[in-house]
């Protein structure tokens, strides 16, 4: 073996190790763990799934749930991508923030946006007298289809943008209207973007928990089920049976995404970008369609912000800071230690999934698609699930002195959460870098170094700025797997808002919530600042070779 | 020889993309891989460029065997079809890469690369990015920084098939004279024949993983061995022995013994000769230019004949049809 592929081999054995250490194991304890009773090995728990009164109708509950949100979403989604991609709509990098306001919220912001409208004491009740009461389905619904919204129409976006202009030339002169040209081009172009858009909006919206514990009310769903058996009743053996549960929908659906996602990337590399044509009636009802769609994000988390702010929601909306003396005991450490995780998950992951996605090419056909799968399958795998596998795994066990009740173990479950997401970004990303640049790179004599410095990062450097960003604000924001893992002492600032609002102070969990977003917002600024910064260094370098 | 492989075997799976090629290439020698798509004429450039290991087999530079050498120390220059410079450097920074990895001082990068911009006749566009660039002009900068490194061997993988056709020509002039210049061995794929009969000193013919035969330009348009080369290297009129036999008795003299499918005739439509009256008919005449090629009708096929565009023949006339003296040769089916 030569020394470059012995450097290869370890470019992929690091990440590997730590995906087998620290997902691969607590899988497979969680799932040990499911057969686990009072005299040894037995199937009890899986028996309780059927006797239990309550987690059939919560399992019917989460696919109806899951299969309504998909629908809603998805339409939703499309026509928005479509107002993005395929119209002159204008002020697309207002709709583009727009969808941005629910990826920096903790989930349970938008739940509580919608109490304070739309609740038993909520402002629409207050101003019309109308009875309303927005707990369980239709909340619910409404609530997970704001929060899956912004994943679909990335989705279906990906799949929009690869549409050679040159199909519409033809069909233009052809003589297809614009609506002919929706339906028998964009439509079929985005066919395999819009399945895998709603695959993933499927597994988000079943697996989600903050919407579910905050609007759900007596709609109880699998998610919920779960918290309660392992946080009420301390049930962990059960726990993990119902998580092993969920995992059958989620592993079905992320394995038929993958089918979908394969079936689509078929994109011309001669493409000639769309430009869209002026077109009044199609533009004017987008731009309708858009505004009806996205008003309610905006208003629900303007709803939390204002309430945050007013003194007795909703009777007296003068305002007052009073919310924000908040009662939790440790106070906002939780935001301090939520910021902490988010920088190292964001700086480590990045560092290991480029290791991970760069070592992958060199690797033979047969073992890069198992790492492949292997990187890939934590889509899979619900956040609690993810929670309750670290508890059982790293609570006690050999490597517990290092973890348990630690920073450590806060930043490896959130990074393995969304470990799939970032490495098929980073991939894809890797995919934009041309082989024959980097063939000719290694004509010239450049060895890794160069390869990587000078024909790898300018492709890919956008790719790891976005999963930068992405592991970032998922960590700053995620409450599923983390739920289960924080300690009195070690409290991350997602749980502190769900236990503000459990405890039935509302106001201040949407005083919580609203630092969250401005802490969030601002350190992404900061970020983006930093970027351009650098994005800018560069450029002028190059200016000055030119000069 | 100076530059050497043999026995190379390359497998994808189940599929053989070189199966026991082996050939070499002097010090000022020009060689054309020649081959349809898939005939493995690009994996064996990977391979003697180093960026794929081959199965088995051994290639050898000077005495060295260079077979388990990274592609980045041995020291080849390499051209692709997609240009492929690095977007993000300046058309200077492109050049000088190579030497630049090499650790050679900023001076002498800056002589060579405007030397060499002089040699690719582009000398004003140092400061520029190849996306600022047209086609033809990318690709002489791609030629220019293959060369930069002073590279034991130049590879060229279809480097003027992205071209235009009248870029494509006036390129193939440049690539021959930089060539001749400096007297750099290379080796350049391309599934243009036009392109190898006029660049090449050696062509090395490619089909299903294999060499179907090797020789100069005029060796394999003159003597084609096989029916794939008198094919593939030119036109020409394939015409089975039996056929032959009934239609062109005089011709079989010189045919090698051996069963009637085993060897096939071609004539080459500049060879055959057609006078006034007779049997064949002119289906069809298309003017070329200098040349006019007739279709002719004749004993129920159809034969391809060159002439001078001032041949009195016209369509549907009747013909006599004549092979010029030893101009049929037997090739393998």
């Amino acid at each position: 073996m030569t020394s470059a592929s012995l450097r290869g081999h370890l470019l992929v054995a690091i990440p590997v190790l730590g995906l087998l250490l620290f997902f691969g194991y607590p899988l497979v304890v969680i799932g040990l763990r499911s057969f686990d009773g009072d005299q040894g090995v037995t199937l009890a728990n899986y028996a309780r799934l059927w006797t239990d009164p309550g987690i059939p109708r919560a399992a019917w509950h989460s696919l109806l749930m899951g299969g309504a949100t998909t629908a809603l979403a998805v339409l939703a989604g499309l026509v928005i991508a479509t107002t993005l991609h395929r119209s002159r709509v204008p002020g697309k990098a207002l709709i583009r923030g727009t969808l941005l306001l629910p990826m920096l919220a903790p989930s349970m912001m938008q739940g509580l946006g919608l109490i304070f409208l739309l609740g038993r004491n909520g402002l629409i009740h207050r101003l019309t007298g109308v009875p309303t009461d927005i707990y369980g389905f239709t909340g619910l619904l409404f609530a997970n289809t704001c929060y899956a919204l912004p994943l679909a129409v990335i989705v279906i976006s990906a799949s929009l943008t690869r549409t050679d202009q040159r199909y519409y030339d033809a069909a233009e002169s052809m003589g297809a209207s614009a609506w002919r040209q929706f339906v028998d081009i964009t439509l079929p172009q985005a066919t395999f973007g819009l399945l895998s858009a709603a695959f993933i909006v499927f597994t988000v919206t079943i697996t989600d928990f903050g919407n579910a514990i905050v609007v759900g009310g007596d709609y109880r769903v699998l998610a919920t089920e779960i918290y309660d058996q392992v946080q009420g009743q301390q049930d962990f053996g059960m726990g993990a049976t119902i998580g092993l549960v969920l995992l059958l929908p989620t592993v079905l659906s992320a394995y038929l995404e993958r089918m979908a996602s394969r079936r689509g990337s078929s994109g011309s590399e001669h493409a000639l970008p769309f430009e869209p044509q002026r077109h009044r009636g199609r533009d004017v009802a987008l731009s309708i369609a858009t505004v009806t769609i996205l008003l309610p994000l905006v208003a629900t988390i303007a709803t939390v912000v204002f309430a945050s702010f007013a003194r007795l929601w909703p009777y007296h909306l003068d305002l007052t800071l009073a919310h924000y003396r908040t009662d939790l005991t440790d106070g906002y450490t939780p935001i301090v230690t939520s910021l902490k995780v988010s920088i190292v998950v964001a700086l480590l992951g990045t560092l290991l999934l480029f290791m991970l996605a760069m070592g992958v090419r060199r690797l033979p056909a047969m073992l890069a698609r198992a790492v492949y799968v292997l990187a890939t399958l934590p889509a899979a795998v619900p956040g609690m699930v993810v929670g309750i596998a670290y508890v059982l795994a790293f609570n006690s066990g050999p490597l517990s002195p290092w973890l348990y009740g630690g920073l450590s173990i806060l930043v490896l479950s959130n990074f393995y959460h969304y470990h799939a997401q970032g490495f098929l970004t980073v991939a894809t990303g890797l995919r934009a870098v041309p082989t024959s640049l980097e063939d000719a790179a290694a004509c010239l004599g450049g060895g890794m170094l160069h390869e990587v410095r000078d024909v790898v990062l300018p492709f890919a450097a956008p790719a790891l700025v976005s999963v930068f960003f992405f592991l970032f604000t998922q960590s700053m924001v995620t409450l599923s797997a983390v739920i289960f893992l924080v300690t009195p002492e070690l409290g991350m600032a997602s749980v502190s808002v769900m236990q503000l609002d459990e405890n039935g102070f509302v106001s201040q969990a949407a005083a919580y919530s609203t630092c969250i977003v401005a802490v969030v917002a601002t350190a992404l600024f900061l970020m983006r600042l930093l970027a351009n910064r650098i994005g800018i260094h560069y450029q002028q370098r190059r200016q000055q070779h030119v000069a | 020889m100076y530059f050497r492989v043999a026995d190379i075997d390359k497998a994808f799976g189940s599929h053989k993309a070189l199966d026991g090629v082996g050939f070499a290439v002097g010090e000022r020698d020009f060689v054309c891989l020649l081959g349809p798509s898939g005939c493995g004429k690009t994996t064996l450039l990977r391979i003697i460029a180093g960026l794929l290991p081959p199965d088995r087999g051994t290639i050898t530079l000077g005495d060295r065997d260079i077979t388990h050498l990274p592609a980045r120390d041995r020291g080849f220059g390499i051209v692709f079809q997609s240009y492929s410079l690095f977007p993000n450097m300046t058309v200077a920074e492109n050049i000088g890469y190579g030497m630049k990895i090499r650790g050679a001082a900023a001076g002498d990068i800056a002589n060579r690369r405007d030397a060499l911009l002089r040699l690719v006749q582009l000398p004003d566009v140092a400061g520029k990015y190849p996306a600022q660039l047209s086609g033809g002009q990318q690709q002489r900068v791609a030629l220019a920084r293959a060369l930069a490194v002073d590279p034991a061997l130049l590879l060229l993988d279809e480097p003027l098939s992205a071209l235009d056709a009248r870029v494509r020509e006036q390129m193939r002039a440049e690539i021959h004279q930089v060539q001749r210049q400096l007297g750099i061995p290379t080796i350049m794929v391309t599934h243009d024949q036009e392109e190898a009969l006029t660049l090449a000193d050696t062509i090395i013919c490619m089909n299903q993983g294999r060499i179907e035969q090797a020789g100069s330009p005029r060796e394999l348009y003159l003597t084609p061995k096989t029916r794939f080369v008198a094919g593939f290297v030119g036109a020409s009129n394939l015409l089975p022995t039996a056929w032959l036999r009934e239609a062109m008795p005089s011709l079989l003299r010189g045919r090698p013994p051996g069963p009637d499918e085993a060897y096939e005739a071609c004539i080459r439509p500049e060879d055959i000769q057609l006078t006034p009256t007779g049997e064949a008919t002119v289906r069809d005449i298309v003017f070329l230019g200098s040349l006019v090629r007739l279709d002719v009708e004749w004993r129920g096929r159809r034969l391809s004949v060159e002439q001078h565009r001032s041949s009195a023949i016209r369509h549907g006339d009747a013909v006599t049809v004549k092979v010029a003296d030893g101009r049929c040769i037997w090739v393998t089916t």
